[in-house]
């Protein structure tokens, strides 16, 4: 059932929050501990102290310090999403997300005219009929929802996003933390001071997108800051990584390492590593080699072509 | 404020850790705070064989020494470095400035009795600003179970030392009217103890010891960096705060964020905004309430640094905290001044990692150190300093006659100096040429209304949609977007760069520019005058802004045969040689070809495009912001011509590659020019001498 706001004396439809994966999230503690210090997070106090930094708790700063937007930059697969997800599942709070593409539009970023889901009308004879008549109802975006509700905000891929389109986010980044709908005239802020205090926002992008044109606009940039580089992460996390998402056998997660290191595969994703070892695992079943020779053969069809000379 | 001292009847104590600077602040404050003259006494933990050379040392601050002590034929060695980021010897100097009566009150002590002695690895240390801030009581007890037990204590040493100072302070207690004890703060709570005992075990034999030799050395290059607390460069700034009598009022927090904000508005260069700085200086805070610290280290620093501006900034700064006065001059990584030591990377570690072991008679916590890795001397030989294949001392003569300033960054020789474009700037502006090339491919977008039929499509057509509200059967219309690719640009035709349009229109000067051979590739317009950057003994880094320029021939690096192939015989028609430009006066090079095209008075963008017109053959790229309208006398050429001209947006460029486009960096050095700067051989070996120079300015 979708949430329903009042603002400016109109019904608003809310957006859903984002539905976290449960994951042992792996490494990535300095990248982490950068965004915790732009969004102004601490370990909770009154949490016994753990000393596996995954299952720490983490809580909001009650300073009155504004946060930081943080901006995660790196290649696509090295887990820029499962970063946010993680300081997401350890601040307990309402995640949104935006997925940028090349089509959004201001009115995606702030509220949404849509028509409106009638339900069902039963006729006398008992047949389901659809109503013929089509209302228009106000949708807000994830972005315009976690301002209201005082939520975390997540920007993927904001660079592929039109500069137009972006230009609404600017009263969000800095002190006025609200979005504008120009089409309604309505503008949407935090409900309450706790939601104000409790709202942050962080987005991403690869920067290899930047020779096809889609780069940042400078003001959202300048307002994007701290920049946190997610390169690919070492070798023993990607094997950990392997070990607890694929569970592989020894021998294939040995011919994976011999792998890495022979070809100087080091610059693949995680993704494509997973994916390598996933399809691994499924070919010795089906058709069966070493683990070794399985992974030469299917590089190409993983990591493309330029791989498999 | 909190109190700078601990009292204990008319003894004024303060308890310092060695070589960190807080507790020099503090000692100043103490002695500010007190209004101490010469009815006082200041007494210090060190033993009286030192005082002379401790005395001649200090009269060389603020270059840093060592006092190596050792006794009779021993091997072992005692170290006294005199800093002043220490408190003693801030105590000391304050003393002797003041004229005022001191002590050295610490027992002599052979130094291979210190052999065994190591200091506290303590990565969670607490920070020593700390007892700036909450005062010296409350870190003392923050710090206390530190101290008591070893490393920190080394027993028996300790004790029997303690009891000398406490016998030493009770004979000296009746001669002055105050006493401010200034010893390692292992040692105040003991001694404050032995002084309340009424009798002290006497029986001190210090005739017993032969007379030790002290020698004052120089520190190599780790040392020295490691006994300048966290940040060289703010032992230097507070030296410069003492010297104006400001050393009790120095805080390192607001020290950085001074020297922070001074190179960031002078690295006119790499285009920050006041956004960067203010990003940088609360992340910076939040990085150290993370790590429950108050002074910042040199690793948070580097890292919020490298989030918040960019990485020739972060070198940048980087090696600035790294000087301090002659002593350190980090002017490149890989040759520090006055110590002449080549360095091949200098990397901070941790005291765990370092292994070595330190003969000091009180080392409570060693916060850092610094690994160098140095070149050998038989690399120094073989180091790049020499260009390939040529005698240092062959001169080439430039024999391009020349009229007006010299022309060409890219080579160039004023007397035995030789000056030259970054290499890897013309392999960038390729790529960004291939960039525009591709952008300007582009696509052109047609936007359709259609009835709503499930999908949103590119969203509600808003206008039509109430306007039908209005019909007798309403509906709901959605945006469809048809895009169509258009015609491909050819790669060799020319791209007008226009950066700063906002720039004021006064004129300043045209400069053309070779790429290799006879051919202008570049042809730019300066409105500023070159900037020195950066000067060592070898080298100078210039830097100068481009407001705008044209590209022509689609590649800058590597040798013009590639055009010549595949241009043939249009290329004298499509790239300018150097011939085609003629010097104005007041206005620079300008293409023979535009000579009748226009007036001193027209606006530095239109000549540029109008020079890219000329040389087209179908289109002319223009890379612009989105708001610039080709002015229509260009249009109206252009289309005389039959060219197109593509206007791509700038906005397409992030801002590193805006910065890189218009940033012209010119490299001056004491070397000939080789005949063909375009020469592979002669570009690697401009990386690889000046690569590490240039990591400040080029990533």
């Amino acid at each position: 059932m979708a949430k329903i706001a009042t603002i400016q004396n109109q019904p608003i439809y809310l957006a859903e929050p984002e539905k976290i994966p449960d994951c042992n999230f792996i490494g990535r503690d300095e990248e982490l501990a950068l965004c915790r210090a732009a969004w102004g997070v601490d370990e909770k106090l009154n949490e016994p102290r753990s000393d596996n930094a995954t299952s720490m708790h983490y809580e909001l700063r009650s300073d009155n310090a504004t946060p930081m937007h943080f901006r995660l930059q790196g290649p696509p697969g090295m887990g820029k999403n499962e970063i946010v997800y993680q300081l997401a599942r350890q601040l307990e709070i309402d995640l949104y997300l935006i997925q940028g593409h090349e089509e959004i539009t201001p009115e995606d970023l702030s509220l949404l005219l849509v028509p409106e889901v009638l339900p069902e009308v039963q006729d006398d004879d008992d047949k389901g009929i659809y109503s013929s008549e089509t209302g228009l109802i106000l949708r807000a975006s994830p972005l315009a929802t976690a301002i209201y509700e005082g939520a975390l905000l997540f920007f993927d891929e904001i660079n592929r996003v039109p500069e137009r389109a972006l230009s609404p986010l600017s009263s969000v980044l800095d002190g006025r933390q609200y979005i504008y709908s120009a089409m309604t005239g309505i503008k949407i802020e935090p409900r309450d001071d706790e939601a104000k205090k409790r709202f942050r926002f962080c987005c991403a992008l690869n920067p290899g997108l930047s020779q096809s044109g889609h780069v940042l606009p400078e003001y959202i940039e300048q307002r994007t800051l701290p920049v946190i580089e997610v390169e690919p992460p070492p070798f023993e996390e990607v094997r950990e990584i392997l070990q607890k998402s694929l569970s592989p056998s020894l021998e294939l997660l040995d011919a994976f390492e011999k792998w890495y290191q022979e070809e100087e595969n080091a610059d693949i994703s995680v993704r494509q590593a997973i994916s390598l070892v996933n399809y691994a695992r499924n070919y010795k079943w089906g058709v069966g080699d070493t683990e070794y020779n399985i992974l030469k053969k299917i590089q190409k069809h993983i990591l493309g072509r330029q791989r498999s000379a | 404020m909190t109190k700078p001292f601990i009292t204990h009847g008319n003894l004024y104590f303060v308890p310092i850790l060695r070589q960190r600077l807080n507790f020099a602040v503090l000692v100043q404050r103490a002695v500010d705070e007190l209004a101490l003259d010469e009815h006082d006494l200041i007494a210090v933990q060190l033993p009286i064989s030192v005082q002379n050379s401790v005395l001649k040392a200090i009269k060389k601050l603020p270059k840093v020494s060592l006092i190596i002590t050792a006794l009779g034929q021993s091997e072992q060695r005692e170290v006294f470095p005199i800093t002043p980021c220490d408190g003693m010897v801030e105590a000391i100097r304050i003393a002797t400035e003041k004229h005022m009566p001191f002590k050295f009150i610490d027992q002599e002590i052979v130094p291979g009795h210190l052999i065994d002695r190591y200091c506290i690895d303590d990565p969670n240390w607490p920070d020593d600003s700390f007892a700036l801030e909450k005062g010296l009581e409350w870190y003392l007890n923050l710090i206390q179970e530190r101290l008591s037990s070893p490393p920190a204590r080394f027993e028996p040493m300790d004790t029997w030392r303690e009891i000398y100072m406490a016998l030493q302070i009770q004979q000296l207690y009746p001669l002055y009217q105050r006493i401010l004890v200034v010893c390692n703060a292992t040692h105040v709570n003991p001694i404050r103890q032995l002084l309340r005992k009424p009798v002290l075990f006497t029986d001190f034999n210090g005739g017993a010891l032969p007379t030790p030799n002290y020698e004052i050395w120089e520190p190599s290059l780790p040392v020295l960096l490691s006994y300048l607390d966290d940040i060289p460069k703010l032992v230097e700034v507070y030296e410069q705060h003492r010297e104006q009598g400001k050393a009790k009022d120095f805080d390192k927090k607001l020290a950085l964020l001074k020297l922070l904000y001074q190179l960031h508005t002078s690295a006119v260069d790499l285009d920050f905004s006041i956004r960067h700085y203010q990003a940088f200086t609360s992340l910076l805070t939040r990085m150290l309430e993370s790590a429950h610290r108050i002074s910042p280290t040199l690793q948070i620093v580097n890292l919020a640094c490298g989030s918040c501006f960019n990485k020739p900034f972060q070198e940048r700064v980087f090696r600035h905290l790294l000087n301090y006065f002659d002593q350190v001059k980090v002017m490149r990584v890989g040759r520090v001044l006055s110590t002449k030591e080549l360095v091949g990377h200098i990397q901070q570690v941790s005291f765990g990692d370092s292994h070595r072991v330190y003969v000091a008679r009180n080392c409570s916590h060693k916060y850092q150190g610094y690994e160098l890795f140095e070149t050998s001397a038989k690399d120094a030989k073989g180091s790049p300093d020499q260009p390939p294949d040529q005698s240092p001392t062959k001169i080439v003569k430039w024999d391009r006659p020349l009229g007006g300033p010299a022309r060409g960054f890219l080579a160039g020789m004023r007397g035995e100096e030789s000056w030259t474009g970054w290499p890897l700037y013309e392999r960038f502006v390729d790529k960004m040429q291939q960039k525009a090339y591709d952008l300007a491919k582009g696509v052109e977008v047609h936007i359709k209304s259609t009835q709503f039929q499930g999908s949103l499509q590119a969203g509600i057509d808003l206008r039509r949609t109430l306007r039908s509200y209005l019909s007798p059967s309403p509906k709901i219309y959605v945006k469809q977007y048809h895009r169509k690719q258009t015609k491909n640009v050819d790669a060799y035709e020319p791209i007008v760069w226009l950066f700063e349009m906002e720039l004021s229109s006064e004129q300043k000067y045209f400069f053309s520019d070779a790429g290799a051979g006879d051919y202008a590739l570049i042809w730019y317009y300066h409105t500023e005058d070159l900037l020195q950057m950066y000067k060592d003994e070898q080298l100078k880094v210039n830097y100068q802004k481009t407001a705008g320029m044209v590209t022509f021939g689609g590649r800058l690096s590597g040798s013009t045969i590639y055009l010549e192939d595949k241009l043939g015989g249009e290329i004298r028609k499509r790239v300018p040689t150097f011939d085609d430009f003629y010097w104005e006066t007041d206005l620079g090079y300008i293409t023979q070809k535009l000579m009748d095209q226009f007036s001193a008075e027209d606006p530095w963008w239109e000549i540029l495009l109008l020079g890219a017109i000329i040389y087209a053959k179908e289109s002319v790229v223009c890379v612009a912001p989105k708001e610039f309208v080709i002015p229509r006398r260009v249009s109206a050429f252009a289309a005389v011509k039959g060219i197109t001209i593509n206007h791509t947006p700038l906005s397409s460029f992030d801002r590193e590659e805006k910065r890189k486009l218009k940033g012209f960096y010119q490299l001056e050095f004491k070397r000939v020019r080789p005949p063909d700067c375009n020469d592979p051989k002669y570009q690697a070996y401009l990386i690889e001498r000046f690569g590490k120079v240039m990591k400040q300015f080029w990533e």
